[in-house]
């Protein structure tokens, strides 16, 4: 099992900084959130991560292998799986074919397509449709279907609440905490809050692209400051 | 009647070639959000290639064509080579790029082969079929059936294989392309080899067709851009369609207005787009500039 180092990460964007000096450890099996309000370099850590953001760090690894030198899509080789803010399926293939995609570096032979399927029976159901016909419920759960193909060791998810229905918001926390609970390791960046502290044991609080706060969910559950401007008690 | 068919047919005939440089036009549009105008110079390596290998080295004609698709799908990949630096960094250099490399081969195809150009003897029996009364050329047949199978393998790589699903998703999201593993300069490079490909298997076809020479690729090229245009930029049905529409389009305008032929097809056109700007099979079109 392997952990996710960050250390000293930081995004500019021409002369906008994004992140600024975040640093944060996930262990195997461990979760870990980021939250924080719209803008505050939530997103951009995440694909600072990924490589897909332009970036400088003291270093990311992930166990043995440096992924500051690593191009990004050799990450998903290491065991790292992707749920881009926004979904990002390919909307003209079907769900299949995006299942498939997610298992892009392995053999299409044994893929776990089928436990997938097992999660998400409806991806089962419409595994012939477009996945840009689906709703935006269905083609979250493609997306963090897809990023099980690659059978992760840690699953990085950018906004998986964004838009969707509080019952679809509690169907994909209950996802996470399932995965979570079986192994797989989870980078939870969110606006949603409540799901986040909901789904994760430690936490991390974003403000204008650098940590503001951190510690376990719990506690900064029952900040009085957290839950007045994140959770609006 | 007689005269219809003909018209008809040479329409198909042509429409086919049209198609194929229009695919070629859409696979790199639709990976990379990119228009190659070196598109119609690669046409026209692929024809001098093909006759040169088929006139000079006496190979078959159809061993010719397969050797000139691999000469311009190494183009292809140069080309593709020298453009990734500027990818997602200027999007207008890199489409100067592609019309440098245009005129680079233009001018590589005078050095070689001379200014002047040369014609190209029919691979098969100049007399026609008969089909159910109708008198088709033979050569005809062959182009019609050749491009319908290179467009048939073409879909089946597409749909079927795990490089074409790749190259498909490149085309509809980069970074989640790039998130689940593909690495999307590769597949940016096997767009613009196949679009070589395609490119010189049109050239190959029409070389006997036409008179092969270093400004075919001008006429060529606009000709296939605007049967990818009329099909729906970037669609591969689109090319299809397209192709077949505009080869149609421009037989019967020879037919019927001689030398205006070309104003008349072009204007036709013109109004098409102007009706309906995404073409025929109007796709929300790629936007990445």
């Amino acid at each position: 099992m392997t952990t996710l180092t960050v250390e000293a990460l930081s995004v500019h964007y021409g002369g906008v900084r994004a992140a600024h000096d975040v640093s944060f450890t996930l262990g195997p099996g461990q979760s870990l959130g980021i939250i924080g309000a719209n803008g505050a370099g939530k997103t951009s850590t995440l694909k600072a991560v990924m490589g897909l953001a332009p970036r400088q760090a003291k270093s990311i690894r992930f166990g043995e292998h440096d992924l500051l030198r690593a191009p990004a899509h050799t990450l998903v080789r290491h065991g790292i799986g992707y749920v881009p803010e926004g979904r990002h399926v390919f909307p003209g293939l079907t769900v299949e074919k995006n299942l498939l995609l997610g298992a892009y570096t392995s053999s299409w032979k044994r893929t776990p397509i089928d436990e997938v399927f097992d999660l998400f029976p409806v991806l089962g159901e419409m595994r012939g449709r477009l996945a840009g016909a689906l709703s935006g419920g269905q083609q979250q759960m493609l997306a963090v279907g897809r990023a099980m193909m690659c059978r992760p060791q840690v699953m990085l998810l950018d906004e998986p609440s964004m838009g969707l229905s509080p019952k679809l918001v509690g169907d994909i926390a209950g996802v996470l905490k399932k995965l979570n609970a079986a192994g797989l390791a989870i980078l939870l960046v969110e606006q949603n809050a409540k799901l986040t502290f909901d789904v994760t044991t430690t936490c991390l609080v974003m403000e204008n692209g650098e940590i503001a706060a951190s510690g376990t969910s719990a506690e900064l559950s029952h900040d009085p400051q957290v839950r007045r401007i994140y959770l609006g008690l | 009647m007689q005269v219809f068919l003909q018209t008809l047919i040479g329409g198909v005939t042509f429409g086919a070639v049209y198609a194929l440089v229009a695919m070629g036009f859409s696979i790199v549009y639709r990976t990379m959000g990119l228009v190659n105008f070196a598109h119609g110079s690669v046409v026209m390596i692929g024809a001098y290639a093909a006759s040169t290998f088929y006139m000079a080295s006496k190979l078959p004609f159809a061993v010719a064509i397969i050797v000139a698709i691999a000469v311009t799908a190494l183009i292809g990949l140069v080309i593709e080579r020298f453009l990734r630096p500027l990818e997602n960094k200027d999007f207008t250099l890199m489409l100067i790029g592609t019309i440098g490399f245009g005129a680079v081969l233009e001018a590589g195809a005078v050095l070689v082969w001379g200014a002047t150009g040369h014609a190209v003897p029919s691979p098969v029996a100049t007399g026609p079929i008969d089909v159910a009364g109708i008198r088709i050329p033979t050569y005809s047949l062959m182009v019609i059936a050749v491009a319908a199978a290179a467009t048939g393998l073409l879909a089946l790589f597409l749909q079927r294989t795990k490089r074409g699903a790749a190259m498909q998703a490149v085309a509809m999201d980069h970074q989640a392309a790039t998130a689940v593993g593909i690495h999307v300069g590769r597949s940016n490079a096997m767009a613009f080899a196949i679009g070589a490909g395609l490119a010189a298997l049109a050239g190959s076809l029409i070389g006997p067709m036409l008179y092969v020479n270093p400004t075919m690729g001008g006429t060529l090229g606009i000709k296939g851009f605007a049967a990818a245009m009329l099909g729906g930029f970037g669609s591969m049905p689109g090319a299809i369609v397209g192709g077949l529409v505009f080869g149609l389009l421009d037989s019967f305008a020879a037919g019927n207005f001689q030398e205006y032929s070309e104003l008349v097809t072009f204007l036709v056109f013109a109004v098409i787009v102007m009706v309906r700007p995404t073409g025929i099979f109007g796709e929300a079109t790629v936007n990445r500039a």
